[in-house]
């Protein structure tokens, strides 16, 4: 049976996604009777009320939840598909912190600022300066409360792309589930539940500009942006929306950057369309530096989304490894660059590119993973193993002789412990390659992550389209928001960002005047 | 002689199963032991036991589906009742509408088990995906009570109410069919993967849900 996906297969329309007007139960002020963008009016009386509403489950939004219903608020969380967890439940599991514990253990110098550079340099200095810095500075804090407040159990640090040094927790869970669920689970004995399929349909906002509530769509089934009932919740103290990117919303993608468009696959869950940030557009929000869309240099076109390919061709290929053109059998960057760096070389290059590693550095970057990870990427077909070198060259039509020279020049540099090619920093135990089987994953980037959305200042929140001005009881945190990333995230960051900002939106939330 | 529709009912919903595990029972004495129903050809394990009381039909072992069940195996009128007016056979909401292919079998009064024979469960000839859920279960004697309430308004029912038949989440992911190389009841996206409800769904066609990102293409009931 091919049963019928309800995913990035079902595309959304223009004007599924634009809605078709005001619904009934809700009086509607129409300014300037712009009858495709209605903008909600205060409802005659509310279907309920809370002190925050939290709209959004992945980690800024299970943040914002937790931090809210610490301080004493109740909660309305909603999450409009039928699981939590967005983005961050399928995401990779390591989140940067700069002067860890870890790190010290293992002898790592790093700072604050060392991992504030970074975040600049590989953001093209666009981030917004106080944004990335309060990240920076709250990444070990933040890693420290998902151990001493969530239980989160963690198996060793990775180095990401782009990073000076290895600075990046990873989940043991091997996925954001590993944060996700311990999240869940303290909300739950706080007594909050999400409410799943549950929309947001309209932000409610108030004559003297505040937030003060939420029109919302029970029994919503994705992506039928018209089903499910209207139903009006009242945010006494505030609303926080942590509605995440747009990355499986081809036409929203397209109008920020016409080269994204259908027919590029996507490492994100079906539900990072834009209607909660068209909305917030709608009602005064300014949307900033929406066209930094990041594709992923690490995925496979041999599988749909985020799959298996990013734990070999990071976990692996990219420390103790190669990536190589295959028509010219060279190195085309360093393999631990950024991922703007890396998945813009990888087009330039013809979009024809491998990760490689032999045998031992597929045993040393594979450390700790499962032990059936590597037959399940065979089997799923992302993975290709060879006898020899001869084999791999000609199964993927690279010109062996310089493969070889590629080789014997990276062995040369393991000696001489400095990559002379690419720069590429080697970890301890980085070794020279030769150890057959040789493995490969073809290389195809993908979207992963939108860096724009609603600008909001240092408390989360929301800034005004017309005054600059925060938006009263309107708070914005998570992949919604736009900044902190410039140009281009890097790795590990999105969750300090999530979860540090879900915090912050959280507790600022809880404290508004009720 | 006609049978009343109501006593008809009462007889497959009662007599016959009561019949077919005392048959079961003697072909294979062991299969009651354990978790396993006994049904031939079926490999699944949820817990189809005689009722301790003595009374006829299927109930479950635990506390919470004895009283619903045993109460919708009697028959009882209304949200009570079987899905089918008689057992297995289509017409009764389908009326003229073709829904088996041409040549197959007669199917009225024809219970899950016997379908089973042939339709044998993670082989070509599984009804995984052919048929509704809710026709399955009924094809087991469990109707709309069995999960949902018996007065409006019908709510989807907790995952609790699946797992009471189908076991924990561990269990099923233990038998799920190991060939697989990935595990849907057992996903590195923890538990919020694992909803019931995120896959299978009993009044529509059920969807599988990885799918939306990965090729996994599981053939799901």
């Amino acid at each position: 049976m091919k049963s019928k996906y309800m995913g990035r297969k079902a595309r959304l329309t223009r004007r599924e996604m634009l809605g078709t007007g005001a619904l009934a139960g809700v009086s509607v002020a129409l300014a300037g009777a712009v009858e495709a963008a209605p903008r909600a009016g205060i409802p005659d009386s509310w279907d309920e009320e809370v002190d925050v509403v939290v709209v959004g489950t992945g980690f800024a939004g299970l943040a914002a939840a937790i931090e809210a219903a610490k301080a004493g608020a109740s909660v309305a969380l909603l999450e409009k598909m039928r699981t939590p967890g967005g983005n961050s439940i399928i995401s990779g599991g390591v989140i940067a912190a700069a002067g860890s514990p870890m790190q010290a253990e293992e002898g790592i110098e790093d700072s604050v600022d060392s991992l504030y550079d970074d975040m600049m340099k590989a953001g093209l200095h666009l981030n917004h300066p106080k944004l990335a810095r309060i990240v920076a500075e709250k990444s070990v804090e933040t890693v420290q409360w998902t151990i001493d407040e969530l239980g989160v159990e963690y198996r060793g640090l990775t180095h990401m792309g782009g990073h000076a040094v290895p600075r990046s927790y990873s989940l043991s869970a091997g996925s954001g589930s590993g944060i996700i669920v311990p999240q869940l689970n303290k909300l739950k004995e706080m007594g909050v539940e999400p409410r799943t399929r549950t929309l947001l349909k309209h932000l409610i906002r108030d004559a003297e500009g505040r937030v003060v509530g939420v029109q919302i769509h029970e029994k919503f089934k994705h992506p039928n942006m018209d089903s499910g009932k209207p139903k009006t919740i009242r945010a006494r103290k505030a609303v926080v929306m942590a509605t995440g990117g747009f990355g499986s919303d081809p036409d929203f993608r397209m109008l920020q950057d016409p080269r994204l468009g259908g027919d590029l696959d996507t490492t994100n869950h079906p539900g990072a369309t834009s209607e909660a940030l068209r909305e917030a557009m709608n009602i005064g929000c300014v949307l900033i530096q929406p066209s930094w869309i990041q594709l992923g240099p690490w995925t496979s076109p041999d599988e749909r989304g985020f799959g298996y390919a990013p734990h070999f061709v990071q976990g692996v290929s990219a420390s103790f490894g190669l990536w190589i053109d295959t028509l010219t059998g060279k190195r085309f960057v360093n393999e631990l660059a950024d991922r703007k760096t890396r998945a813009d070389a990888i087009l330039a290059a013809g979009n024809k590119c491998i990760a490689m590693s032999d045998a031992e550095g597929y045993a040393k970057g594979s450390a700790g993973r499962p032990t059936d990870t590597l037959d399940k990427m065979k089997a799923n077909g992302v993975l290709m193993e060879y006898a020899t070198l001869e084999d791999m060259a000609a199964a993927h039509d690279i010109p062996l002789e310089a493969l070889q020279a590629t080789i014997d020049t990276f062995n040369q540099s393991v000696d001489a412990g400095v990559d002379s090619d690419m720069k590429r920093y080697f970890p301890n135990n980085v070794g020279k390659i030769g150890t057959a089987p040789y493995y490969v994953v073809r290389l195809s980037p993908k979207i992963h992550h939108c860096m724009g959305g609603c600008g909001i200042n240092e408390k989360a929140q929301a800034l005004d389209v017309v005054t600059g001005d925060p938006i009263p009881g309107l708070y914005v945190a998570g992949e919604a928001s736009g900044g902190v990333h410039g140009a281009s995230r890097l790795g590990s960051c999105a969750y300090a960002d999530c979860l540090t900002f879900g915090r912050i939106a959280g507790q600022n939330a809880a404290a508004e005047a009720g | 002689m006609t049978i009343p529709t109501k006593l008809r009912r009462m007889f497959w919903a009662s007599g016959f199963f009561a019949v077919c595990l005392v048959l079961v029972s003697i072909c294979f004495p062991s299969s009651l032991v354990g978790q396993n129903c006994g049904i031939p050809g079926y490999t699944g394990s949820e817990q189809i036991c005689a009722p301790a009381n003595g009374g006829l039909g299927i109930v479950l072992a635990s506390d919470s589906g004895d009283r619903r069940r045993s109460r919708q195996q009697k028959g009882e009128e209304g949200h009570s009742g079987n899905a089918f007016s008689v057992l297995g056979k289509c017409s009764s909401c389908h009326l003229e509408d073709p829904v088996l292919p041409e040549g197959h079998v007669a199917t009225v009064e024809m219970p899950l088990a016997h379908c089973r024979t042939c339709h044998t469960p993670k082989r070509p000839m599984s009804l995984a995906g052919k048929m509704p859920l809710d026709h399955k279960h009924a094809l087991v004697g469990f109707g709309c009570v069995a999960c949902h309430s018996e007065e409006a308004p019908f709510e989807e029912p907790e995952m609790e109410v699946c797992l009471t038949c189908h076991g924990t989440l561990a269990q099923l992911a233990a038998r799920t069919d190991p060939s697989l190389h990935a595990n849907p009841h057992g996903s590195p996206h923890g538990a919020p993967y694992a909803e019931c409800t995120l896959c299978h769904w009993q009044h529509e066609e059920s969807e599988d849900y990885c799918a939306t990102c990965h090729d996994f293409d599981f053939a799901l009931p």
